[in-house]
């Protein structure tokens, strides 16, 4: 169905867009094939050539930049107000966008689109905002990384959410006084990712379930050592204890999930009061509805469990004992085979 | 020592110790094997010990619906603890086991008590048991070639069905302490409820304990198996319904059908050996 472009591919792009509809709108190939190339080159000098630099900053890059309806470089108009508009060519499981070293679909699956919390009443550029309805979508001037733009879009609706966002760990905001790009310096200086997860790098895109969707919210639910683990590598890993990590790991419903004990939206430090696994606040935690009933202080030693369950158990001497016999014997029996 | 480290103890513990149990069973069967006890048990002599009485339907009953519980609850059990998988469905099959477990010891103590055929003499470990145990243990480590008769059960089975009642009990007590499903109406669970009584913390010692009496459970259920099978296999097989398997039995049916003598009469006989010892 899709027909790839072919300047863009023998001049070795980064992306490539090829639109079925484009033939079908009557749009005409030959005024688009410089601004693709042109745009296309250019990437490929930038991913190629020069040093990659620092990610900017994203407290800016959910801003609308243009508007939906400005005049398109391409001479036609597709209909914004809703979905259909985006998704004559993003409908088509084959549309790819080809880079220089990875390939990746931009597929929009419409079924799942269907059943997301934003089936209805969001259009595509209520998250999409900063798009140039050029063929392929440029970065319109003054446009900051798009993608950055749609996972954060959910602020202008998810007000709530979002001040809990911000004003917690994985805020992308700096230091009172800090420009956007001192922020990240000091982020990387202090051995941090540089970019902080956006709404959409947790919640996902065009999937994003909604509360009512029990089934899905089910999956959610055990979403969390790819959510949460992606990143917090460490954390995931020691997060297999009996009751909590390992039943979670292996699917367990009454499992809790990271955001269980350490909140969302407002993530905050171990050390911080506030948070809901800081020490003085562990009983409440480990005590809300639905997990542990008539929490007291001797309790929360088990707390210690959760996530140092492996490190106990690699530090006990019979099982350290158990497990160097069995390797030696293993080792010996390889010897001699 | 804290309760965090007592979770992890036990595990190391346990499942340790319990290969090591297995292990001692197999050098046990060796020993078997290099006493002739094995030969002559199931080789081409049958040698068991004869009875005169088969178990009645209802213990027999009772009996096969208890062995297949409890293999399913220490499994379960188990898996709840360490997780190889999802443990919804080991929670179910855990419940439900644990209630036909409970019935059982139910109707299995009505049955040595109350009712007619009041068995409970049989399990009652008398003075003349205590003056024997020695020479019992003294047969299974195979410095004596027999044990001293004195019942339908020696000392040790004795000792050890008794225990099974009160540890029973308590599991079944420790296990609907933790039972974690939700009652409809006054949405609460009965670990909810207890929670309240003895906190948090009751509960985990709560789960701790069943937790120690599972594995004694599986400890015991397979040294009582292993036991079953090398010092009474025929009645091992009639306990499960399967004694058409047993030699003698066929052969009996054999000389029925045709009238034909036996060449190897003694099959019928008590074990020489044996004649006094009963299935371990």
């Amino acid at each position: 169905m899709v027909r790839l472009h072919e300047g863009i591919v023998a001049a070795i792009v980064a992306v490539v867009v090829v639109a079925v509809p484009a033939v079908t709108l009557g749009l005409a190939a030959a005024p688009s094939a410089p601004t693709a190339q042109a745009g296309a080159a250019e990437a490929a000098t930038t991913a190629t050539a020069a040093p990659k630099p620092l990610p900017k900053p994203v407290s800016a890059a959910a801003t609308a930049s243009a508007a939906a309806t400005r005049t398109y470089d391409l001479d036609f108009t597709l209909p914004t107000a809703g979905k259909s508009g985006c998704l004559v060519c993003h409908g088509d499981p084959n549309l790819a966008k080809i880079g220089v070293e990875t390939t990746s679909s931009i597929y929009v699956d419409v079924a799942q689109l269907q059943k997301s919390a934003h089936a209805e009443g969001t259009p595509c550029t209520g998250c999409h905002l900063d798009f140039a309805y050029t063929s392929p979508h440029k970065q319109i001037e003054g446009g900051d990384d798009w993608a950055a733009a749609a996972k954060l879009a959910c602020k202008n609706c998810h007000k709530d959410a979002f001040s809990a966002y911000a004003n917690g760990m994985h805020s992308p905001a700096g230091k009172p006084g800090q420009t956007p790009d001192e922020t990240v310096k000091a982020r990387v200086a202090a051995g941090k990712p540089a970019n902080v997860p956006l709404c959409g790098d947790c919640h996902g895109g065009h999937v994003i379930p909604s509360m009512d969707d029990t089934p899905a919210m089910t999956a959610q639910h055990l979403t969390g050592y790819d959510m949460c683990g992606t990143c917090h590598i460490e954390a995931a890993a020691s997060y297999s204890d009996y009751y909590h990590g390992a039943a979670y790991r292996r699917g367990s419903l009454d499992a809790p999930s990271c955001w269980d004990c350490h909140g969302y939206h407002e993530i905050l430090a171990v050390d911080d009061r506030r948070s809901p696994v800081h020490p003085s606040r562990l009983a409440e935690t480990c005590g809300q509805a639905g997990c542990h009933d008539n929490v007291d202080e001797q309790f929360l030693e088990y707390a210690e469990l959760v996530h140092g369950h492996d490190a106990l158990r690699d530090a006990n001497p019979v099982f350290s004992l158990t497990r160097d016999t069995i390797g030696r014997a293993v080792e010996t029996l390889r010897s001699l085979l | 020592m804290g309760l965090t480290q007592l979770n992890v103890w036990l595990d190391a513990i346990f499942t340790t110790l319990y290969p090591v149990i297995v292990l001692a069973l197999m050098g046990h069967f060796l020993g078997n094997i290099l006493t002739g006890r094995a030969k002559r048990r199931f080789g081409k002599e049958w040698a068991w010990p004869h009875h005169d009485s088969h178990p009645p339907a209802l213990p027999k009953f009772l009996h096969f619906t208890h062995v297949a519980c409890m293999f399913v609850l220490g499994g379960t059990g188990l898996f709840i603890r360490f997780n190889p998988i999802s443990r919804e469905t080991m929670q179910w099959l855990h419940y439900v086991a644990m209630i036909i477990v409970t019935v059982n010891l139910v109707w299995r103590l009505w049955y040595a008590f109350a009712s007619r055929q009041r068995d409970y003499r049989e399990f009652a470990i008398t003075k003349q048991d205590i003056v024997t145990a020695p020479k019992v243990i003294l047969y299974y480590i195979f410095v004596k070639p027999s044990k001293p008769h004195l019942g339908k059960y020696n000392v040790m089975q004795k000792g050890t069905y008794t225990l099974f009642v009160p540890l029973l009990i308590i599991q079944a007590i420790t296990g609907f302490m933790l039972w974690r499903l939700q009652f409809p109406i006054i949405d609460t669970s009965l670990q909810q409820v207890f929670a309240g009584l003895i906190g948090a913390t009751g509960i985990w010692l709560v789960r701790t304990i069943h937790y120690i009496i599972n594995w004694l459970f599986i400890i015991l259920t397979t040294v009582h198996v292993y036991l079953s099978v090398t010092e009474d296999f025929p009645a091992f097989l009639d306990f499960f319904g399967l004694g058409m398997f047993d030699k003698r039995s066929a052969e009996k049916h054999h000389g029925d059908d045709h009238g034909h003598g036996h060449d190897d009469g003694h099959a019928h006989e008590p074990a020489t050996a044996y004649a006094s010892a009963e299935h371990a």
